[in-house]
């Protein structure tokens, strides 16, 4: 494990800032706090991995970070802008627009070929079809899967189900990628790959990426890890390039 | 109602209340032997009320279907009973005399009688000693409680004290000694008001005969008989429903009466009644039968015994039976059971005594004698005189005939609907146990056996169950209740009161049909539900591939799609298993099934060239199922061809076969689109840009996808919507060929006002009488024209089969000729105007025009036929559709023998007009050809500019006196054809109710997709798909179903009404097909208005759909 650092890194300044974020759920009678008071930010280009057990409130901080859902209290800036402050409307146009999505089960959608469903961030946000279905491709290719494109998602193995998914994220090129579990369900092989895109996207330097992970072998593949228990943040560490974790030693997420 | 579809109703609603009993205690013992499996069942029910109400509507839709088809006939049973009750008041028979073949007692009288007219108005006079007779025969019969004679007549009656007048007013004499059960005349305070204590020239008037005069105790009345008129006072007004009925009735001393109007000892109908009170009517068949059997002559008997009995007839009667009047069969089968017998019996005397009997038997007889060369005659004149009507009893049959055919046409047009609403069922509870299924998954891992899920489902069905069949039988009733109402308002204006009556067992049997129908759907879904994997149930994640889905089966189309497999491959087996039912020639509708099968296979069958030529093994099989499903519709849109199989067929059985055929259509058409479906994306790339705010192409790519990915659920959903908008269209089309038919009166009245339907005995010149008689102005009218029918022989020479058939020459006189303004539908060439075609026929030498009805129309099915089956003239050269008619030469010959007579035709009068078919020629033609025609006995009236017709009438009517009857053609039009426009118009409504079910399933359907698509919602929604564009793609996914569904319900909907009104224009050549364009396309705006409404709200909740809630459900 590495030291525990400040989040700043490189001097880019942080695009992702989340103050005092609190998330209550109902469950019948009871409340459940997911989040009780979250301080968090990601730096430009940095890669974060968010830790912790099973309900500790990492896919609540996600989706409070991604304007999917919204906090009780506390505040969202991204590159300075304040999300909260936003409509449905303009959260939703700015994540078309800035974010792309990785989930645990891909979640494609299964009456679309694998070309199709990365075309459908680009349509929602008003490119033309024909422009859509060749940036679709370009992305398509550049994941290995130009042959695949014209498969549907149940003719597709994990892995390649997954990269079609990381494509998805990529086609409307976001500046920031979201990853809920994007290893949990592939074997050790795929998950590697996997996590070799995203790496390789980080290290263009023009994506910021979180990541949500139970697996402290994934999470070591970030620059930070973020640890998250009972809806707070526990620790954090920074991981220098030695300290992360080479693609082989990789283990299965469950 | 006693039957429907040929079943007691008492029968069949014993059985199924006593399958609801049984249901209903299997459900309690399971309850109570596992009160667990109940609490678990229906602690849903509260929780959400919102969706149980829906649930129960949903549910209760075929409930209101069956039990308006039973309402609606309960209340037009009980309106007819009750108008043969109060016309009769206690009487249940009567017998009347038809002397001398004048007009018989037929269908049209009996219609007449339900409208409450005494069938001795249109006998004849017998001497009252007939009475003594009857007496005699009938023997101290045990039924007869007592017999009276009376004169009944109908003459305008003016109140002089206050200066009113009534056209037609029911005069009858009735004897002092008057039995006591015939019941008792009573004034309008309650007192006694017997015959004996009227003073010479005192009446006695009844209420709605008072109400129509405004005639009040002590004024002076004036009858106007064919003499002079004869003065009376009134000496009380009694109560109306007794004796004399319901109808303005005067009610004078007989011996009076008979004095008045110069017919000393005579009367013309003898009363009879039976003994039973309420429950009289078990001796109306005795009674009659003794009657009738001694009455009839016996050597009469054993003549036409032998007649019959000759092969001609005999197989002639037996081979006609089916095209035979619903009332008219089963006489005419238990005649024939009697030929079997060497000598005439008293069953078979009493049978052809009977006076429907004989209005069918008598001008086929004389068909039969001119076409055999046997004199006939003395067997006529040996039929005339005394004969017995059951009048109650036959107006109970008449009633319950008329409530079965309409419950039968209303369930028979409500089985689509029901269809469609028992799928409806079998969605809700789908979609019900989906949002359980991690629940009974669960249920299921700690040990709950299969058989008790299935148990805590029915008790949650069984209780929406008896909820929604109490709540829909109620709604049936009402929409029945609110429908007669309607008719009712119309009808009050011709004094026609409807009663309605919903029977307890007409209830029994909707709440019973109901909810079994539901239980059973319930049982089905629960028993499939209840097969769920345990695991996948239990994570909620979609049931394994490989395994059977009991969830959803019939959406995701699994034993379908084996179906469809084992067609695809069974192409060979089809093609052989149709070509064996064609060659066997069961029945039409197996050979349609055959041939069916012959195209359906043979399309399969071209997958395997189709795949060897290139084509992928999936679009292979698209194509062929495309292609059946084409060929399918495309064969059952053929209308009926005019071969003699389809006569044999007859109207029942054609319709029938286009019933299924319609069905089939349905199917095939919903097949070819279903199969079809991958060109909506195809079309869905034409939307090539589109903005964040509205991304059209993401929105067409996302709905297209979905109804391709999920073919079945859309096929399913297709064919639910098409099949009631094909149901609503038939209906509309059909209506509007009716209402062509039926409601432009001038066409139907040929342009004239009035009529009168002469005795010619009584007034010979009507013309000359009217010169001089008070009453009426000639210069009233500006036209008179005489007519008389004679029934006869035509043959056309040029004709494919040219033989004699029957028709009736219509000879008319100059002022006719000169009045009429019926349009001709076709010209021969040369004349250019209607005016010139009938200048021609004034002019003489022989011309003539047909009546539409005379020239061939769509299949002819349905052509009327008579006893012995012979089917009427039809012209041959000149259809329907044709412009014009050639010039062609029809010879004619009287049945009792002469010469024949050449006629010209040279036009064809609009089948629309109702002055009476066959062949019109001039009374002057007949003239030169040696023909002595009888006098003219019917007249038509055009009333001069200024008069009205209604004032004329009674002019006439004063005049003319009981040598005729006098009606307003417009008015009697009205009367009886607004009741059939009403009809239709209910009848359309009824429909609607077969939409609702339709719209409902969509909505269903809809909301059941955004529950399965909450996820993917999610992620679209995480994407940046607005919720608009959200909502939009599901509002777009169900109109493309619903336009689907709408485009082939009226394409086939149409074709099948073309078919349909083919078929009916065989016999009622006034209907025509046509397309009611503005009706159909505000029904398709109107369905489709009402389905976005009910898919909006679905739609909009998946624009709501919260994606990181909807993320987590993963």
């Amino acid at each position: 494990m590495g030291s525990v650092a400040e989040p700043s890194a490189g001097g880019h300044g942080p695009t992702i800032e989340a103050t005092g974020l609190e998330r209550c759920y109902r469950l019948g009678e009871s409340r459940i706090a997911a989040l009780a008071g979250v301080d968090f930010s990601v730096a430009r280009g940095e890669m974060v991995a968010l830790m912790g057990p099973s309900g500790c409130g990492k896919t609540t901080l996600l989706n409070c970070l991604a304007g999917l859902d919204t906090p009780d209290a506390g505040t969202v800036r991204i590159d300075g802008t304040l999300l909260s402050a936003m409509s449905d409307r303009e959260r939703t146009d700015y994540r078309a627009r800035h974010m792309g999505f990785i989930f645990q089960a891909f979640n494609l959608l299964p009456v679309l070929s694998a070309q199709e469903n990365v075309e459908l961030p680009l349509l929602v946000s008003g490119v033309s079809s024909a422009d859509a279905r060749r940036r679709a491709l370009a992305v398509l290719e550049r994941m290995g899967l130009a042959d695949r494109a014209r498969h549907a998602p149940t003719q597709l193995s994990g892995g390649q189900q997954q990269r079609v998914a990381v494509a998805r994220a990529l086609a409307t090129e976001p500046t920031i990628i979201w990853a809920d579990e994007p290893t949990g369900n592939l074997d050790s092989a795929a998950a590697g790959e996997v996590l070799d895109i995203l790496e390789s996207l980080r290290d263009d330097g023009a994506h910021t990426i979180v990541i949500v992970t139970h697996d402290r072998s994934v999470a070591e593949r970030a620059d930070r890890i973020v640890h998250l228990r009972d809806g707070r943040v526990e620790a954090q560490e920074r991981l220098d390039s030695a300290a992360r974790r080479p693609p082989a030693q990789l283990s299965r997420g469950g | 109602m006693d039957a429907i579809f040929g079943l007691s109703t008492i029968v069949l609603a014993i059985v199924l209340a006593a399958a609801v009993v049984a249901a209903g205690v299997v459900i309690i013992v399971l309850a109570l032997r596992r009160p667990v499996l109940v609490k678990l069942g229906v602690r849903h029910i509260p929780r959400r009320r919102g969706r149980s109400v829906l649930i129960v509507v949903g549910l209760a839709l075929s409930t209101t279907i069956v039990a308006t088809s039973f309402a609606t006939g309960d209340a037009i049973a009980s309106t007819v009973r009750g108008l043969v009750a109060s016309s009769l008041g206690r009487v249940d028979e009567i017998v009347v005399s038809y002397e001398g073949g004048r007009r018989r007692f037929g269908d049209s009288d009996l219609q007449n009688f339900a409208a409450g007219q005494i069938p001795a108005l249109t006998g004849d006079d017998f001497a009252q000693d007939e009475v003594a007779r009857v007496e005699d025969l009938l023997d101290n019969h045990p039924g007869v409680a007592g017999i009276a004679g009376a004169l009944a007549r109908q003459y305008p009656v003016s109140d002089v004290t206050r200066q009113t007048s009534s056209a037609a007013i029911t005069v009858l004499g009735l004897p002092v000694e008057l039995p006591e059960a015939l019941g008792r005349l009573q004034t309008t305070g309650g007192d006694a008001a017997p015959i004996g204590t009227l003073g010479p020239a005192e009446v006695y008037l009844n209420q709605p005969a008072a109400t129509l005069l405004g005639a009040e105790v002590g004024d002076e009345l004036a009858i106007d008989g064919d003499g002079a008129p004869v003065p009376t006072v009134v000496r009380a007004i009694v109560a109306a429903g007794a004796v004399g009925g319901t109808q303005p009735t005067l009610v004078a001393e007989l011996g009076w009466l008979q004095e008045a109007d110069g017919v000393p000892g005579s009367i013309n109908e003898i009363l009879i009644v039976n003994e039973g009170g309420a429950d009289s009517l078990r001796w109306s068949a005795p009674i009659a039968l003794q009657l009738r059997s001694r009455l009839i002559d016996d050597s009469v008997a054993a003549e036409l015994h032998r007649l019959l009995r000759m092969p001609l007839t005999r197989e002639g009667l037996r081979d006609s039976l089916d095209r035979q009047p619903e009332l008219l069969r089963p006489l005419l089968e238990r005649l024939v059971v009697q030929l079997d017998a060497p000598a005439a019996t008293d069953e078979f005397k009493a049978l052809i005594g009977d006076p429907r009997l004989l209005s069918g038997l008598r001008p086929a007889l004389r068909q039969l004698s001119s076409q055999t060369g046997q004199d006939f005659r003395p067997v006529f004149r040996g039929l005339d005189g005394l004969t017995v009507v059951e009048l109650k009893q036959l107006g109970v049959d008449l009633a319950n005939q008329l409530a079965s055919v309409f419950t039968s046409v209303f369930l028979v047009l409500g089985l689509f609907s029901i269809a469609t609403g028992i799928m409806l069922v079998f969605l809700i509870f789908s979609l019900l146990a989906a949002d359980r299924r991690p629940e009974l998954g669960m249920a299921r891992a700690l040990g709950t056996q299969r058989g008790q899920v299935i148990q805590l489902l029915l008790f949650e069905g069984a209780l929406y169950d008896a909820a929604a069949s109490f709540l829909g039988a109620l709604a049936g009733i009402g929409v029945a209740l609110l429908s007669i109402e309607v008719i009712a308002g119309y009808l009050r204006t011709y004094s026609f009161e409807v009663t309605s009556q919903v029977e307890p067992r007409s209830l029994v049997i909707a709440f019973s049909a109901g909810l079994l129908l539901t239980l059973v759907t319930v049982i089905i879904a629960a028993w499939r539900i209840a097969r769920l994997n345990i695991v996948s149930a239990a994570r909620n994640l979609p049931e394994p591939d490989g395994e059977t889905r009991p969830l959803s089966d019939l959406l995701r189309g699994q034993q379908l799609r084996a179906v469809a497999r084992t067609l695809l491959t069974g192409g060979p087996a089809l093609l052989v298993a149709g070509i064996a039912l064609v060659l066997v020639e069961a029945s039409v509708i197996l050979d349609g099934i055959g041939w069916s099968a012959i195209l359906v296979g043979a399309a399969l069958m071209l997958r395997r060239p189709m795949i060897a030529a290139g084509r992928s093994p999936r679009a292979a099989a698209r194509s062929c199922t495309g292609l059946a499903g084409l060929a399918l519709a495309v064969f059952w849109a053929q209308p009926l061809s005019d071969g003699p199989r389809w006569q044999a067929v007859g109207l029942v059985g054609s319709l029938e076969y286009l019933a299924l055929g319609g069905l089939l259509m349905v199917v095939g058409g919903v097949w070819a689109a279903a199969s079809a479906l991958e060109l909506l994306p195809v079309g869905a790339r034409a939307f090539g840009r589109g903005s964040a705010r509205l991304p059209a192409a993401a929105i067409a790519k996302l709905a297209t996808a979905y109804l391709v990915r999920h073919r079945w659920r859309t096929s399913l959903a297709i064919l639910m919507f098409s099949l009631v908008i094909f149901t609503v269209t038939v209906a509309s089309v059909l209506l509007a060929g009716t209402r062509y038919a039926y409601t432009d009166s001038g066409v139907q009245t040929a342009g004239f006002d009035i009529g009168v339907e002469l005795n010619p005995q009584l007034l010979p010149n009507l013309r000359a009488h009217l010169a001089e008689a008070d009453g009426v102005a000639p210069e009233s009218f500006s036209t008179v024209g005489g007519q008389v029918e004679i029934a006869v022989q035509a043959i056309q020479l040029d004709a494919a089969e040219g033989r004699w058939q029957s028709t009736q020459l219509q000879v008319v006189d100059d002022g006719w000729l000169s009045g009429i303004g019926a349009p001709l539908t076709h010209r021969a060439p040369g004349f250019d105007t209607d005016a010139d075609v009938w200048a021609a026929l004034r002019r003489g030498s022989g011309m003539a025009v047909v009546h539409g009805s005379a020239i061939r129309a769509g299949a002819s099915a349905t052509t009327a036929v008579d006893l012995f089956g012979a089917a009427p003239f039809r012209m041959d050269g000149v259809t329907r559709e044709d412009d014009a008619v050639p010039t062609t030469v029809v010879w004619a010959r009287n049945l009792d023998g002469g010469p024949p007579v050449r006629l010209t035709v040279i036009g064809v009068v609009d089948a629309r007009s109702t002055l009476g078919r066959g062949i019109y020629v001039p009374a002057a033609a007949l003239q030169e050809a040696g023909w002595v025609s009888p006098p003219l006995d019917r007249y038509y009236f055009t009333t001069s500019a200024g008069v009205t017709p209604r004032a004329a009438a009674l002019g006439l009517s004063r005049s003319i006196g009981a040598a005729g009857a006098v009606t307003i053609l417009d008015e009697q039009l009205r009367a009886t054809q607004g009741i059939r426009l009403i009809l239709n118009q209910l009848l359309t409504g009824f429909m609607a109710l077969g939409l609702v079910s339709g719209i409902v399933a969509l909505g269903v359907i809809a909301s059941r997709t955004v529950v399965e698509r909450r996820q993917q919602i999610g992620v679209l929604r995480a994407l940046g798909m607005r919720r608009e564009p959200m909502a939009l793609t599901f509002l777009l996914e169900s109109s493309l179903v619903g336009w689907l569904g709408i485009a082939i319900g009226m394409v086939t909907g149409i074709l099948l009404a073309r078919n349909v009104i083919g078929l009916l224009a065989g016999g009622n050549p006034e209907i025509e097909f046509g397309i009611p364009w503005l009706q159909l396309g505000l029904t398709a705006v109107a369905s489709y208005a009402a389905m976005l409404l009910i898919t909006v709200i679905p739609a909009l909740q998946a624009g709501r759909v919260d994606p990181a809630e909807a993320l987590r459900s993963d």
